[in-house]
């Protein structure tokens, strides 16, 4: 276990650096100047240089790629052209919105498919349910946002369609504000941002519950088919029991492997339900950056979200192997 | 539920069928699986079940265990009576407490058969027995460190360990009856035997009745009281063992018989084959199954269907024409002799110091581990001879082959042909040997393009050499999946010899096959090989097909050649403990 | 020898697979169909000039206009036929070069074997690694918005799929009996290659890249959602839905319909892929 991870964090700084130079890359090759981009299009050509001697620009490439990874080891992403601050600050900032809008799509997106995995896998006639399911995955996860917003906001008026709170001006200390609400002992809080995620988990969660879903009943209708689960039938054990104890176990690898590689996919929808729900995370961050061409901003954010992802793949590898013993981990 | 009118059970026995009928769906269409079953078992009761794959005979075990598989839209009519519980149309929650303690199963394949995720002893304490339970049973099957295994999960135990395990899960509910499903056709020949009577004597203690389906009658013979034949869902012969086996009265019995081979066959002669290779089962109707295939078939057995008739010596037979069989039978013991060999001095296959390892795991920086597989082998073929090696799963006789074959590189050692000309290779899976999209034509005719033939001569060359394995030149244009595994089978033989080879190599040819294909493809192989003058090569796990085959048998055990002979020799004065094993190992009917 | 008699093989006809794809899916084959036929020759359908102003503005759908009119009174109905063009055909190019790519890298390091195989299996782990939209937006983010950006962005990460894929179908197909028994019946080097390998990796590329349109569509829809694709004017779906978010509550339609069209397209791709997958499994 202690070699798997060790194994896999070193992995994980591989593709970081990987990352990074890509990154560094796109930074060098742009025509764009960032220096230019920082001082305004007025600035006299004085300040510019001084500008580009702070950003170690007049150094050779090479020079500036070890600074930049020195940067990013240090936990500097660089500084951001919009809001100048550095990017990690504002990561620190803007990041828990994002966190609390992610865990509660997935704690959603994986028990929809569950509902909808158990509904396909046990209805006789699953041809509508299919093609139900067909069609969500289908859905641009903006015509989600837009049909949810539209009915459940302004039409019926059940849930609020911006924001994360009625209040403002609320911190806590995890920055997850239904977890804060319980440990300050304001329930209220808890319950109105509860309220406020609604809507955009749940936009956030459709993807996440079609492929998991899709992948789950596929995975249970092979593994329903295999000559154990007779041998549990020919011992007599009810049908819910085979199903439990029998089906899903075995069933569990790939759904899971798809739930990792769907935080891959997170990130365009993060970008897309935060900018329609006004959520102020990270996601919206990022699509106010692309209006002003804010690249160091855009880049950082990205270098947080491949950790993150690379992280839950991980995660999910752990998951497979205590679901299955004969996966070992390497 | 009332029984119907005609429902007799006798008082001895402890299950019966009457008049049972059962339709599967595939792919949406619906056959008829099981038409009109009859059958009496009574306690204590070893009884065969025998029939070739898709006689109905698994579908029994299903049915009575009430497990027929949904996705198939089951329909079933009749009635099953098992300690006098009714199975046929039974609520679910009464089916499982009758499968929890009155009928259980041994499934065929045992690798498949226990979850992968949950430990021995939790599988088997999920049927209800203590710990300590669990360990004594797994000890009562002879499975050594039984509290070791208990807490093993089922992918590091060997499929022999794996089938004690399930046989432990079934004896241990004390079962009335026990449906074993071909329970040692996926196991080494050595781990046969064991199983066999380890189940005969699990059953004779605990009074158990064991309802036993297999394909080969010679098992049936060493393990049953009495045997069913079945044939197309219908019962063709039930009778007790010694008379059913001595003179069958149905022919496709007769079928069975006369086509099988075992240590004691006449091997100066091809072996006898009274029924053609199966072909499109005419739906179930006014008319007798196996009115296709059977060569005493009259005008009435195509327009009437013969009931179950009992005979004076008590067993039952459903055929017109019975008084004929013991004739046929006969007369299929004057098979016709093989044809005259010619044999050369030159060698046709040479392997000298033959090693070979396979790595697994390993990774950037990790070395993989090295298992030998093949330790350093001499072998020499010469032309004209049949050399058959024998070995069980593991042996490392596949891996020789393919080395054999140029399709593998040995580690280290030598192959040489004779003249240098590659040999050719007839697969164990026929079907899985033919490109799907190609037709037959196409993939024989790449055999002849290095040859600069015209097109008129590359055709008749093809025409003939179907006509030598004996298929229909007019399915030259089929495409492999309109055809029968019997005629992949002649197509890939046609494939190899259109151009003789000085060697042909045949990896397990007959292993899938049921008895009657198997002595007509080994009738094939020993013909052509002698009138076509190749050597060849016949690697198999059955030492019974070996001795009638070959001139030689080498028998390899874990990539060791331990033993190389005359056939008789080998077989009536094995050298080797594990030639003494496997040559114990396999049933024979004269016991 | 028993000379078996046997029955001669039914003759199939060769519209066989179509009685294997259900309705669904052939009303998805059909549209995909439409689709393309419509993004080849749709400006000539356009009944008004989609950069122009034609009526009054914010007019609801119906009458002449039938989806109405945006905030300066151009045809909605116009605009969104040409968005068709401007997303499927970068769809169906995005897919097809991913391929050619895709499966010429694969089935290479799948025939040569070796070192050269193990390389690029290492460079195609490496890429399915990395988040591939959040890369891509990066990549379109920093070479500048474009619909050609964009389109190299998303094959930049697709087509390691299709390299991994048919890698994968070739060492399956080339270990199995059939192509050994061609093999040792002589054939070889590009007979071999095109006559017994390809045609059995075929099938599961088709099914993959026509399933991908769906979700190429999807992609490209999200990043001109967000700005990165066409500069302004343009009629791209996915911009069109963005730049009228706001008027969602008092305008439904200019957001909605684009959307839905977007919908539309993917939901026909991924019946038609349904289609294909089941009129190959026969085969």
């Amino acid at each position: 276990m202690a070699a798997y991870l060790f194994k896999r964090l070193g992995g994980l700084v591989l593709v970081l650096v990987v990352m990074s130079f890509i990154v560094f890359c796109l930074q060098a090759i742009i025509p764009a100047d960032p220096a230019r981009a920082l001082a305004g299009p007025s600035a006299p050509p004085e300040t510019i240089a001084q500008i580009r001697t702070e950003l170690g620009l007049d150094q050779p490439l090479l020079a500036q790629y070890g600074t930049f990874v020195r940067h990013l080891a240090e936990g500097n992403l660089g500084t951001s052209i919009r809001t100048r601050q550095p990017v990690a600050a504002d990561v620190l900032k803007y990041g828990p919105a994002s966190l609390e809008l992610i865990i509660a799509a997935m704690l959603l997106g994986t028990s929809l498919a569950f509902i909808l995995a158990f509904a396909q896998t046990t209805m006789r006639r699953s041809g509508a349910v299919r093609l139900g399911m067909l069609a969500a995955g289908s859905f641009p996860i903006f015509l989600t946002a837009l049909l949810l917003a539209y009915f459940l906001w302004f039409k019926l008026g059940w849930f609020p369609g911006s924001g994360r709170l009625d209040i403002r001006r609320f911190t806590g200390p995890t920055g997850l504000f239904v977890l804060d609400g319980l440990l300050l002992g304001r329930p209220d809080i808890a319950l109105n941002a509860l309220w406020h995620l609604a809507l955009p988990a749940l936009t956030l969660s459709v993807p996440i519950a079609i492929s998991v879903g899709r992948s789950l009943n596929s995975a249970l209708v092979d593994v329903l088919r295999q000559p154990y689960i007779r041998t549990a039938h020919g011992k007599g054990l009810s049908g819910g029991r085979i199903f439990l104890r029998h089906g899903l176990r075995n069933a569990a690898s790939a759904p899971l492997a798809m739930l990792g590689l769907q935080v891959g996919l997170l990130y365009g929808n993060l970008l897309i339900v935060e900018r329609i729900f006004s959520w102020p995370g990270l996601g919206l961050y990022t699509v106010q950056s692309f209006a002003s061409s804010d690249l160091p901003a855009i880049l950082g954010v990205a270098m947080v979200f491949g950790a993150f992802y690379i992280l839950m793949t991980m995660l999910v590898e752990i998951l497979q192997s205590v679901a299955d013993p004969r996966i070992a981990l390497r | 539920m009332t029984p119907p009118a005609t429902f007799d059970q006798p008082d001895t026995s402890i299950l019966s069928i009457r008049g049972l009928h059962v339709r599967l769906s595939r792919d949406g269409r619906p056959s008829t699986v099981l038409d009109g079953i009859d059958f009496d078992l009574d306690a204590g009761e070893v009884v065969a079940l025998v029939g070739e794959s898709g006689s109905g005979k698994s579908t029994i075990g299903l049915a009575l265990q009430g497990l027929l598989p949904a996705e198939a839209q089951p329909e079933i009519s009749g009635s099953i009576r098992l300690a006098g519980r009714e199975i046929v149309g039974a609520k679910p929650h009464d089916l499982r407490a009758i499968r929890r303690s009155l009928v259980r199963a041994v499934p065929q394949d045992p690798m498949g058969a226990l979850n992968p995720t949950m430990s021995i002893g939790k599988q088997l304490r999920e049927g209800g027995l203590s710990a300590d339970e669990v360990v004594e049973w797994l000890a009562r099957t002879g499975l050594p460190a039984p509290q070791r295994i208990a807490a093993e999960m089922p992918h590091r135990l060997s499929g022999g360990q794996r089938q004690r395990v399930l046989i432990a899960m079934s004896m241990a509910a004390r079962p009335r009856v026990l449906i074993a499903d071909e329970p040692t056709t996926a196991l080494d020949v050595t781990v046969q035997a064991q199983i066999l009577t380890l189940l005969k004597d699990l059953a004779r203690e605990h009074n158990t009745a064991i309802l036993f389906i297999t394909h080969d009658l010679a098992v049936a013979a060493e393990l049953a009281d009495r045997v069913m034949v079945l044939y197309g869902g219908r019962v063709a012969e039930v009778g007790n063992t010694t008379t059913l086996i001595g003179a069958p009265l149905h022919p496709y019995s007769a079928g069975l018989l006369s086509a099988r081979f075992d240590l004691d066959s006449d091997r100066s002669r091809q072996l006898g084959t009274l029924s053609s290779e199966q072909r499109r089962a005419r739906p179930n109707g006014a008319h007798c199954n196996y009115v296709t295939r059977c060569p005493l078939a009259g005008t009435d057995c195509a327009e009437r269907r013969p009931d179950l008739v009992r005979q004076p010596d008590g067993r039952q037979v459903a055929c017109f024409h019975a008084d004929r069989v013991p004739d046929l039978l006969a007369q299929s013991r004057e098979a016709p002799a093989w044809p005259e060999a010619a044999a050369g001095d030159a060698n046709a296959l040479e392997l000298y110091r033959i090693t070979k390892s396979f790595g697994s795991g390993g990774g950037l920086f990790q070395r993989p581990r090295q298992t030998q597989v093949l330790a350093g082998i001499d072998l020499r073929i010469q032309q004209g001879e049949c050399v058959a090696l024998v070995g069980e799963s593991g042996s490392g006789k596949s891996t020789l082959l393919r080395i054999a074959a140029g399709l593998l590189p040995p580690d280290e050692g030598d192959v040489s042909w004779f003249g240098g000309v590659q040999p050719q290779v007839v697969f164990q899976d026929a079907v899985a040997a033919l490109t799907p999209w190609l037709t037959v034509d196409e993939q024989i005719r790449d055999r002849l393009r290095p040859l600069g033939l015209s097109r008129a001569e590359q055709n008749s060359r093809i025409a003939a050499a179907l006509e030598l394995v004996g298929v229909d030149p007019a399915l030259r244009n089929a495409l492999p999946s309109e055809l029968s595994g019997g005629q992949c089978q002649r197509i890939t033989v046609a494939r190899a010899v259109i151009v003789p080879p000085r060697l042909l190599l045949c990896d397990e040819p007959i292993s899938a096959m049921d008895v009657s294909l198997a002595a007509q493809t080994l009738n094939l192989l020993g013909s052509l090989r002698r009138s076509l003058g190749m050597a060849m090569l016949f690697v198999t796990h059955d030492l019974a097909a070996a001795r009638l085959i070959a001139d030689r048998i080498a028998v390899l055990e874990k990539g060791h050649l331990v033993e190389i002979g005359e056939p008789d020799q080998v077989i009536s004065a094995p050298q080797a403990p594990y030639t003494k094993t496997l040559v114990g190992a396999v049933p024979r009917l004269a016991s | 020898m028993a000379h078996p008699t046997e029955l001669a093989p039914s003759t199939s006809s060769n519209f066989d697979w179509l009685r294997r794809v259900g309705w669904l899916e052939r009303i998805g084959l059909a549209g995909v169909l439409a689709i393309t036929l419509i993004a080849l020759i749709g400006p000539l359908l356009l009944p008004y000039d989609p950069m122009l102003r034609v009526g009054a503005a914010y007019l609801p759908p119906g009458g002449s206009f039938w989806f109405g009119t945006d905030e300066i009174g151009r045809d909605l109905f116009s605009r969104v036929l040409l968005g068709v063009r401007y997303t499927w055909l970068p769809g169906l190019a995005v897919i097809g070069v991913s391929l050619l790519i895709g499966t010429s890298v694969g089935v290479f390091a799948g025939m040569v074997g070796g070192w050269v195989d193990t390389l690029l299996q290492r460079v195609v782990e490496l890429f399915l690694v990395l988040p591939s939209t959040l890369i891509a937006l990066a990549v379109v983010a920093a070479l500048g918005p474009g619909l050609l950006n964009t389109m190299i962005a998303i094959t930049i990460f697709w087509w390691p799929w299709y390299a991994r894929m048919s890698r994968d179908e070739v060492r399956r197909i080339r270990a199995r009996p059939h192509v050994e028994a061609a093999r040792i019946a002589g054939v070889k080097g590009p007979r071999l290659m095109l006559r017994y390998l390809l045609p059995g990796a075929a099938p599961a590329l088709a099914v993959a890249a026509t399933l991908d349109v769906a979700n190429i569509i999807l992609t490209l829809s999200v990043i001109s959602f967000l700005g990165l694709g066409l500069p302004a004017p343009a009629p791209e779906l996915g911009a069109m839905t963005s730049r009228s978010v706001d008027s969602l509550t008092t305008y439904w339609w200019l957001p909605i319909i684009p959307a839905l069209v977007i919908f539309l397209m993917s939901m026909l791709a991924n019946l038609a892929g349904d289609g294909i997958r089941s009129a190959l499994r026969g085969a």
